[in-house]
């Protein structure tokens, strides 16, 4: 019996640390033509607004809401997001790998989650920001999926609905966490009023 | 963490800020009583109320205003919807204590009334939708301006926890009928989201549907 146990902490403690992303057909970055850098965004870098209709999904709960992000020409990114009844939950901004948060909803504010929409941001902005990540391209070049990180970190992006060289929608897993956040290019463009 | 996001919401909605008159007097005690008992009689009068309504998203971030529309709708004594119609079709609905959204045609529905929140959220929409404002007394401070042919209410909260994310909401009420124009909520990060209401129907007949 105690043997079982053995095995069976083994199976789980191998499941639960598996030393790589699991995006099986998926390319490591230092196979691609990308290892120097160069690889295909997934986010226009151009500075201006541009804003996603965002699900976040959590143990089958779920909110809706907007995200905005605008790209300041130093690199810098400021990220809001907000309900569609107007609330803003989080407004943070991204610059190299500091982060600095304007506002936080109290409920919100737990650095494990500030530290998780930092990261898919990150990789958001920049797709190749840690090599220990895998890819699989769609045959125009650009990214279709990609997987980063292990066991708790470890997160999967797919990205759809091309228009041009960017995706207008991306969906964001964290298996481990059971937390999905999908965005989708919204109706209210760059903040103009699109119905009046 | 998500059921918290969705009664603060919630309450985003139900906690107004009026909009700022430069000519607005504060009232008297006496105009304040005369005005709570026209609102109070009109919560009495009335059952069901359809609305159309426009809101407006300031952000610092954004130079112009997110802008949506869709038509709200209350019924006695706690039920309410906002059915946003533009630029995205999406629902809010509170019956009770259940709140259920509705995004691209699929609904789910969340038990609120565990949350102590919740029973903040219920008090002010007695307060909005019912006149009954010296019941939140504890919860907000209150105080009346009058312009026009208007009056607002300026509500602050007094919990900290509303305070840290609501500065304050501000009804704006038509000093004749009593009817409620337009709400305005001020959050902490200097965000403003107003709400303008217009082509309202008092007592018409609600499909049960929509709750």
């Amino acid at each position: 019996m105690k043997f079982f146990k053995v095995i069976a902490s083994l199976l789980l403690i191998t499941l639960a640390t598996g030393c790589a992303p699991t995006l099986k057909e998926g390319i490591w970055l230092h196979n691609t033509p990308y290892k120097s850098g160069g690889i295909p965004q997934v986010y226009d870098p151009s500075p201006g607004v541009q804003s996603y209709d965002f699900v976040l999904e959590r143990k089958g709960m779920q909110i809706d809401g907007i995200v905005i992000i605008k790209s300041e020409n130093g690199g810098s990114r400021r990220v809001v997001m907000t309900s569609l009844f107007g609330m803003t939950f989080l407004d943070f901004e991204l610059k190299g790998e500091t982060i600095k948060i304007n506002y936080c909803i109290e409920q919100l504010n737990r650095e494990r989650v500030i530290l998780l929409f930092k990261k898919d941001f990150e990789i958001l902005f920049n797709p190749d920001h840690s090599h220990v990540t895998k890819y699989l391209f769609n045959s125009d070049g650009t990214i279709k999926e990609l997987e980063q990180g292990n066991s708790i970190t470890r997160v999967h992006m797919a990205f759809g609905d091309y228009s041009g060289q960017y995706p207008q929608e991306i969906k964001i897993g964290h298996p481990w966490l059971r937390i999905k956040l999908h965005l989708k290019k919204s109706a209210y463009e760059a903040g103009e009023s699109v119905q009046n | 963490m998500i059921r918290n996001l969705y009664i603060l919401l919630i309450l985003s909605l139900t906690s107004l800020p009026a909009v700022a008159q430069s000519t607005s007097v504060p009232m008297s005690g006496g105009e304040i009583h005369s005005f709570e008992k026209l609102i109070a009689l009109r919560a009495a009068s009335t059952s069901t109320l359809r609305a159309e309504f426009r809101q407006e998203k300031s952000m610092e971030i954004l130079k112009n205003k997110m802008i949506s529309a869709g038509e709200f709708i209350y019924a006695k004594s706690d039920k309410i919807a906002f059915l946003y119609k533009k630029p995205l079709q999406y629902s809010m609905i509170i019956s009770g204590t259940t709140l259920k959204t509705v995004t691209g045609g699929k609904a789910r529905s969340m038990e609120l009334k565990s949350n102590p929140v919740m029973k903040q959220m219920k008090e002010l929409i007695s307060a909005t939708f019912l006149g009954n404002f010296s019941s939140s007394a504890k919860s907000y401070d209150i105080t009346y301006t009058k312009g026009k042919d208007i009056v607002t209410a300026l509500v602050l909260p007094a919990s900290p926890e509303i305070k840290s994310i609501i500065k304050s909401i501000a009804i704006t009420f038509g000093s004749t009928e009593g009817e409620i124009r337009a709400i305005k909520i001020s959050e902490a990060n200097n965000s403003t989201t107003d709400y303008f209401f217009t082509n309202q129907t008092l007592n018409a007949k609600i499909p049960d549907e929509i709750f």
